[in-house]
């Protein structure tokens, strides 16, 4: 249309808004057969991931043995981020709790939020005015 | 008629001779072909002219069962069974909340694109459904929500929810689909199954990383897409699946929850060249009062930093309020804002034509002057 000119623009991800989309999408563990500081990992593999991986169905497990290392917990997210936690000399319930730390979490880095609102729309009420309070209630220099 | 003598040394089979449509003689008339005017699409709109050969296609009973017609052009297909053997396919499923019904060797086929040495099925034509069942429910809540909107805003502001651009983010960034970048070397050497592949975004790239730091553009065949392309290629064949799986409604609720649910500011997506004639000409056309610009409250009119605040009125009718730091700028934007309060009118409550309860509503009568 004459006179009115188009600005494109890409909509903007609002995860939650409409439907939820789980952020950790996979979690690859690595530890060694045969270190004392994968001990915990192992028994965790062992014990419980079965029971663990079934409860994250939407999260795809990737376990990988790398000899001579320490273990690792690596998560990646759908934003292309990842996370990692050594877990050496840990046993089997801090790998656990540290697994569902990397599982709740978003792959962003922690930060401290300085408004407590954070919002990709304008306000409703609109920017507030000097001008447009009666006259009788403004601030007289 | 006998034209006479024609004088010519070059047989004219010889084509390629002739390619900058050099007359050979004064009474061969060679026209230069003027080349087909680029028609300008917007990367939503896919499905012109695209038929499928009969043979090809089971067609169902009803014309209508758009979810059943089945395609049986396809050497390779990977079953159900072996989809459901790999991991990144089942994670996916769980993970967007598809129905059971929803089979994962459709999911498969979402993910892989046409390509030059594929003899699997591809999600060609699975994208072309999804796309346009993406356009009609996008288009019917944005007709429905603004429906005062130009229709070139009403096209941009389509784009931008089902564009390349956005689907590549919804598939890549909230989705978390991975695109399949090792080579089959890297994939032996790190001994994954062959049949993980399957689990990844597939397609032939425009661009190539020939050397590490060189990068190759522009590596065009018929099956070449941009990674964008590709992305949301394969977001609208998962859209055409949950069609085939579950039907209309999931489809339409699939599609709100996860692609209109995005944020998109129209107001943002306006600019006005000469908002006051504009104005001016649509207030004549609705046969309302010339608009007039009153300041309603200024401040510091002598100082540096002044401020105005004006309004932008229609007879007693208050259209618009502007702000700035000079009577010229205050002016414009009262303006502007009084335009953006016409085009960008919002019924309450606004029902789009698909749900039960949509009665008809009145969509203004659009643009009455150019």
């Amino acid at each position: 249309m004459a006179g009115i000119n188009i600005l494109q623009q890409v909509s903007k991800a609002r995860n939650g808004v409409g439907a939820f989309v789980h952020p950790c999408r996979k979690i690859i563990i690595t530890y060694c057969n045969f270190g004392g500081s994968s001990k915990g990992t192992r028994d965790f593999l062992r014990m419980r991931l079965k029971t663990f991986a079934q409860q994250y169905p939407q999260i795809q497990f990737h376990i990988l043995q790398k000899p001579g290392f320490h273990p690792v917990l690596r998560a990646q997210y759908t934003d292309g981020l990842e996370k990692q936690i050594c877990t050496r000399k840990w046993n089997v319930d801090v790998v656990e709790n540290k697994l569902k730390l990397l599982i709740n979490s978003s792959g962003r880095k922690l930060s401290k939020p300085k408004q407590f609102v954070k919002s990709l729309n304008k306000s409703v009420r609109g920017i507030w005015s000097p001008f447009h309070v009666d006259p009788s209630q403004r601030y007289k220099v | 008629m006998n034209h006479g003598p024609r004088i010519s040394f070059v047989t004219r089979s010889s084509t390629t001779r002739f390619l900058r449509h050099i007359s050979i003689s004064p009474l061969s008339k060679v026209v230069a072909q003027s080349k087909p005017k680029p028609v300008h699409k917007f990367s939503y709109e896919k499905s012109n002219n695209v038929r499928m050969n009969g043979d090809d296609l089971e067609t169902p009973d009803s014309a209508t069962d758009f979810g059943d017609y089945i395609r049986s052009s396809y050497g390779l297909k990977v079953s159900e069974e072996e989809a459901q053997k790999i991991p990144a396919i089942l994670a996916l499923h769980a993970r967007l909340n598809l129905s059971p019904k929803f089979k994962k060797s459709t999911l498969v086929r979402a993910l892989t694109s046409r390509m030059k040495n594929n003899d699997y099925a591809d999600n060609h034509q699975m994208a072309l459904f999804g796309s346009n069942m993406l356009s009609y429910y996008t288009t019917e809540y944005l007709i429905t929500t603004y429906p005062r909107l130009p229709i070139g805003i009403l096209k941009a502001a389509t784009d931008a929810f089902v564009g390349d651009f956005s689907l590549h983010d919804v598939g890549k960034n909230v989705w978390g689909i991975e695109e399949d970048w090792s080579t089959n070397l890297e994939k032996y050497l790190s001994k994954e199954p062959k049949l993980f592949r399957f689990g990844r975004l597939r397609y032939d790239r425009q661009a190539k990383e020939v050397e590490a730091g060189i990068t190759k553009y522009s590596i065009s065949s018929e099956t070449s897409l941009s990674t964008a392309t590709a992305y949301a290629n394969s977001v609208r064949a998962i859209v055409a699946g949950v069609f085939a799986a579950d039907g209309e409604r999931e489809t339409k609720d699939f599609i709100y929850k996860h692609v209109l649910s995005r944020n998109v500011d129209i107001s943002s997506m306006l600019e006005f060249e000469e908002p006051g004639k504009l104005l001016a000409r649509l207030l004549k056309t609705k046969s309302m009062e010339a608009p007039t610009i009153r300041l309603i409250s200024e401040t510091g009119r002598q100082s540096s930093s002044p401020t105005f605040i004006v309004g932008c009125f229609s007879g007693d009718n208050l259209l618009g309020e502007g702000q700035g730091t000079s009577l010229k700028e205050a002016r414009i934007r009262s303006c502007v804002s009084a335009l953006k309060a016409f085009y960008l009118y919002k019924p309450l409550e606004p029902r789009v034509p698909s749900d039960d309860s949509f009665k008809p509503l009145f969509v203004d009568e659009g643009e009455s002057f150019y």
